[in-house]
């Protein structure tokens, strides 16, 4: 049995509940014990003001892992590639670790560089297999990795594309091959202004219309909010039909694990996946 | 967005050295303006007027309007370009070092101001109210402890994250 500390960032338990509830429940069905800590924000808003004011937020939820002898582990994309970083910066450099530790002591805490950070999908990943499935769901899927499942890649580097594409082929169904898999959702930018961010949330979905995708299936609540959220609003503006619905590999995973789709919530998914994936189901 | 122009007007020869001395800023000097950033950029692909490969020479030449613009704000951070660089001057990094810089002078745009706000204060981006731990409680999921703001205050006093989100460094 493998536990983990949960890092649930900020924008899971504001908007994404379902993501998860759905990971909680593929963790429960494969002998994965998710712990619960206080958490702060992973550091990434802070970056762009202060570089060093990011890397105490991030070393200070490395440090909570750390008290309690547990790796830590990430829903989200941007929560995993800030805490990643963060810790292989700390791990490698002594005096911005001495001049971290020095705020930590501070709150009553210390950065050792005694555990790992992963993504929760590479543990689902290592564990699964096989055996586990109970039935098939028989889509022709669009992987979305995002940026920073695979990027910076100096740092992050786990092998984010073939682990989901395995995921999305052990679920029964089918992987399509486009263009756009691993470039930016554009949920990023929603702070300066929504038509940016649906805009290229639209360049996506096209990409994986034009190969005949029936379901995009994502890793991070900023590419689902994308796909999801961003998807009924470009319908809307663009009076155009996409009609892909879009749910997060914990989702497809579940369901191929015998979990009801209430289980996984499909029901919060803005684009309707239940219907769909009823008719998939064998 | 307004288009930056290249204009030696305010040419300031301390800028590049200020920058390289920034965490991410240290490769600026290696550019040799080849373009593949904003070839590879998804931002420069919707919104002609964001240029990182132009931001990037403006740093260098010491053009301080790129520490006054908006421009470097709309960096998504896709990491795109820093792959790609043949110099590997990592651009997402050179323009966070170019934001950080912008902080430190006070010019932080409203809607990353007010992200960081509930940060300065929570710890984090939003704050998780009854009602939607009412809503997690509903679906089975376990509640979100509210953030030790005491830890939050002390984590980050005396940083320059501190003195920007609260607006000490507000110019003028």
């Amino acid at each position: 049995m493998s536990e983990y500390l949960y890092f649930p960032g900020c924008n899971i338990p504001y908007r994404e509940n379902q993501y998860e509830l759905s990971a909680r429940a593929v963790a429960e069905r494969l002998g994965i014990v998710l712990k619960d800590a206080n958490f702060i924000c992973c550091g990434l808003n802070t970056e762009p003001i202060d570089e060093f004011a990011s890397l105490l937020f991030s070393a200070r939820n490395i440090a909570v892992a750390e008290e309690q002898e547990l790796p830590l582990v990430a829903l989200c994309n941007g929560c995993y590639k800030t805490l990643r970083v963060a810790d292989r910066k700390l791990k490698k450099d002594e005096a911005l670790r001495a001049r971290v530790n020095e705020k930590l002591a501070e709150i009553g805490r210390e950065y050792r560089g005694s555990t790992e950070v992963y993504h929760f999908l590479d543990v689902v990943s290592s564990v699964i297999t096989e055996e586990h499935i109970v039935r098939r769901v028989e889509l022709r899927v669009a992987p979305f990795t995002g940026c920073h499942s695979t990027r910076p890649s100096e740092y992050v580097d786990f092998g984010a594309e073939e682990k989901l594409m395995r995921l999305i082929r052990l679920a029964g169904a089918k992987v399509v091959r486009y263009t756009d898999m691993d470039k930016c959702c554009g949920a990023p930018l929603l702070a300066l202004g929504e038509e940016l961010g649906v805009s290229i949330a639209r360049q996506r979905l096209l990409s994986m219309k034009a190969r005949r995708a029936e379901a995009a299936v994502t890793m991070c609540p900023f590419c689902q909010v994308s796909l999801d959220t961003l998807q009924v609003k470009a319908e809307q503006e663009f009076g155009e039909e996409y009609g892909i619905p879009s749910m997060y590999i914990t989702q497809l995973i579940g369901i191929a694990l015998g979990l009801k789709p209430e289980e996984v919530g499909l029901g919060e998914n803005k684009t309707k996946p239940e219907r769909l994936i009823a008719g998939a189901v064998k | 967005m307004e288009k930056l122009e290249l204009r030696y007007r305010q040419v300031d020869s301390s800028l590049v050295k200020k920058l390289k001395q920034m965490p991410g800023g240290e490769a600026v000097g290696r550019c040799y303006q080849c373009g593949t950033c904003s070839a590879s950029c998804v931002v420069n692909a919707m919104l002609e007027n964001f240029n990182p490969r132009r931001v990037i020479r403006m740093a260098v030449l010491g053009m301080r309007e790129v520490l006054e613009s908006v421009e470097p704000w709309y960096c998504a951070v896709c990491y795109m370009c820093t792959e790609r660089c043949p110099r590997n001057v990592k651009p997402v990094s050179v323009l966070m070092a170019v934001k950080n810089l912008s902080a430190i002078e006070g010019k932080v745009p409203q809607a990353f101001r007010n992200i960081n706000e509930n940060i300065a204060r929570i710890g984090r981006l939003f704050e998780i109210d009854d009602f939607t731990n009412f809503m997690r409680e509903d679906m089975g999921l376990p509640p979100i402890e509210p953030s030790d703001e005491e830890e939050v205050a002390k984590l980050i006093s005396g940083t320059e994250f501190e003195r920007v989100v609260k607006g000490e460094a507000e110019n003028e």
